[in-house]
C-alpha cells in the first residue's frame, strides 16, 4: 500500500522543500523599488537634466512608469518602459524642460540584443531626440523635425525607443500639471 | 587518480557543447559577447553542481516513476535561486542574460548529467562531474562569444580593440552564431583527433527510452 503512494509522496515532499527554500531566498534578496527613487534613476535624472534634487511625483498616468520633478522647477523627467525587440526591454528616462522640449534621453536598463539593440544607447542615435517636442516617427533617413533615423539592423529596438519617447511626449502636459500641484 | 579524470573529462574530451552538442540554445543565443558567455557559463555551472549534489544524495530515495519530475523540480529550484541571487547582486548581468537565465532549466546538459551520472554515482564524483562539465561549457561559451564579439563589434569583454578593425554585423546575428559554432567544433575535434563513431550508440543519451531510433541505426 505504501509502495503505491510513495512516489507521489516523495515528489510532493521535494516540491515542498524546494518551495520553502525559494520563499526564504526571495525574501532575502527581493528589493522592492516601487515608488523609490533608486540611485540608478537619480543618476539618469542628473544625466538628462543636470545636478539637483529630484523627487517622484505621486501620480498615475497611463502609458508611462513614473514622473520625477526637479526641485529647481526647471524640468521634469518621465520614466517609460518600452518594448523593442524584447518585451519591456527598454527602460528609459526622458528629461524635458517646462516647455515640453526634450533635454535628453537616458537608457536606465537595456535588455535588447547585446551588440545590436544596445546600440540605441549610442550618442549618434540618442542625441537625435534632443530638442524634440512633437510625436516622432522612425525613418531610414531623417529630414523632418518629427523624424528619427533608425539604426540599421536594430529597427525594432529603435522603434521601441521612439515609442517610449513618444509616450513621454504625450504624457507631458498631464505630468507637468501633476508636478505643479 | 581516476577521480581527477571525472573532473577533466568535461573540459575537453567530453566537452558537452563541442562534442556532446548539448546546450545549443544558450550557446547560440547568448554568445554575442564574451562576458555573457562567462556569466551564463558560471550560472549554469552553479546549477549543475548543486543539482548534481542533491540528486546524488537523493538517488536512493526517488522512486523510478517520479524520477524525471523530481529532477526537474530540483533543477528548476536551483535556477530560480540563481535568478534571485543574480537579480539582487549582479543586476547588469541579470538584464543581459534575460530570458536565457530561466531557460537554464531546460538546458539538456543539466538534465543529462543528472540522469546519466548523478543519479548513479556518489556525491563527490558527481560534484567533480558537474564542475568539469560546467567548466567545459563555460569555456566553449567564452571562446565562441569572444570570436563573435571580436569580429562582430571589434571589442573583447567590452574593451575596444586597437587597430580599428572592420566589424561584420553578421557575427552578432544568429546566422553568425551557427557559423562560428560549426567552425569551432570542427577545429577542436580536429585537434582532439576525434573521428565520428562507426555506430551511433544510445548508451549515454538521456532520451534513450523515448526516441524512436533503434540501436542499430
Amino acid at each position: 500500500m505504501f509502495d503505491k503512494i510513495k512516489p507521489a509522496l516523495v515528489l510532493m515532499t521535494i516540491c515542498l522543500v524546494v518551495a520553502a527554500a525559494l520563499i526564504v531566498t526571495y525574501n532575502l534578496t527581493n528589493v522592492d523599488n516601487e515608488g523609490v527613487l533608486t540611485e540608478e534613476l537619480e543618476q539618469a535624472c542628473i544625466d538628462v537634466l543636470g545636478d539637483g534634487e529630484y523627487t517622484i511625483v505621486d501620480t498615475k498616468i497611463e502609458g508611462i512608469s513614473k514622473v520625477i520633478k526637479a526641485e529647481s522647477g526647471d524640468g521634469i523627467a518621465i520614466e517609460v518602459i518600452a518594448s523593442g525587440y524584447v518585451k519591456d526591454g527598454l527602460n528609459i528616462l526622458v528629461g524635458m524642460n517646462m516647455d515640453g522640449e526634450i533635454e535628453g534621453v537616458s537608457v536606465v536598463n537595456n535588455a535588447e540584443t547585446p551588440g545590436l539593440g544596445t546600440k540605441v544607447e549610442e550618442d549618434s542615435f540618442i542625441s537625435q531626440f534632443v530638442g524634440k517636442s512633437q510625436t516622432l516617427k522612425g525613418v531610414a533617413s531623417a529630414s523632418g523635425d518629427d523624424e528619427i533615423e533608425v539604426i540599421s539592423g536594430a529597427t525594432s529596438s529603435s522603434d521601441g525607443m521612439i515609442d517610449g519617447v513618444n509616450a513621454a511626449i504625450e504624457a507631458f502636459e498631464q505630468a507637468k500639471e501633476a508636478a505643479n500641484e | 587518480m581516476s577521480k581527477i579524470h571525472e573532473l577533466t573529462k568535461g573540459i575537453i574530451k567530453e566537452n558537452p557543447v563541442l562534442f556532446g552538442l548539448l546546450g545549443m540554445c544558450p550557446t547560440l543565443a547568448i554568445t554575442t559577447m564574451a562576458i555573457n558567455g562567462l556569466g551564463m557559463g558560471l550560472a549554469t555551472t552553479f546549477v549543475l553542481v548543486c543539482s548534481n549534489i542533491v540528486i546524488s544524495l537523493l538517488k536512493n530515495f526517488i522512486p523510478e516513476q517520479v524520477r524525471l519530475p523530481s529532477f526537474i523540480v530540483i533543477i528548476a529550484g536551483f535556477v530560480t535561486l540563481v535568478s534571485f541571487l543574480m537579480g539582487a547582486y549582479l543586476p547588469q548581468l541579470y538584464e543581459s542574460l534575460g530570458l536565457f537565465l530561466s531557460l537554464i532549466v531546460v538546458n539538456c546538459i543539466i538534465l543529462g548529467r543528472a540522469e546519466v551520472f548523478a543519479s548513479k554515482n556518489r556525491v563527490f564524483t558527481s560534484i567533480l562531474d558537474g564542475l568539469g562539465m560546467g567548466i567545459g561549457f563555460t569555456g566553449a561559451l567564452i571562446i565562441i562569444g569572444a570570436i563573435r564579439e571580436i569580429f562582430g563589434s571589434g571589442k573583447i569583454f567590452g574593451y575596444t580593440l586597437p587597430g580599428n578593425l572592420p566589424t561584420m554585423q553578421i557575427f552578432i546575428l544568429p546566422a553568425g552564431g551557427f557559423f562560428v559554432l560549426g567552425v569551432v567544433i570542427a577545429v577542436v575535434n580536429k585537434f582532439a583527433s576525434r573521428v565520428p563513431p562507426e555506430k551511433i550508440e544510445c548508451g549515454s543519451c538521456p532520451s534513450k527510452g523515448a526516441c524512436g531510433v533503434s540501436e542499430s541505426d
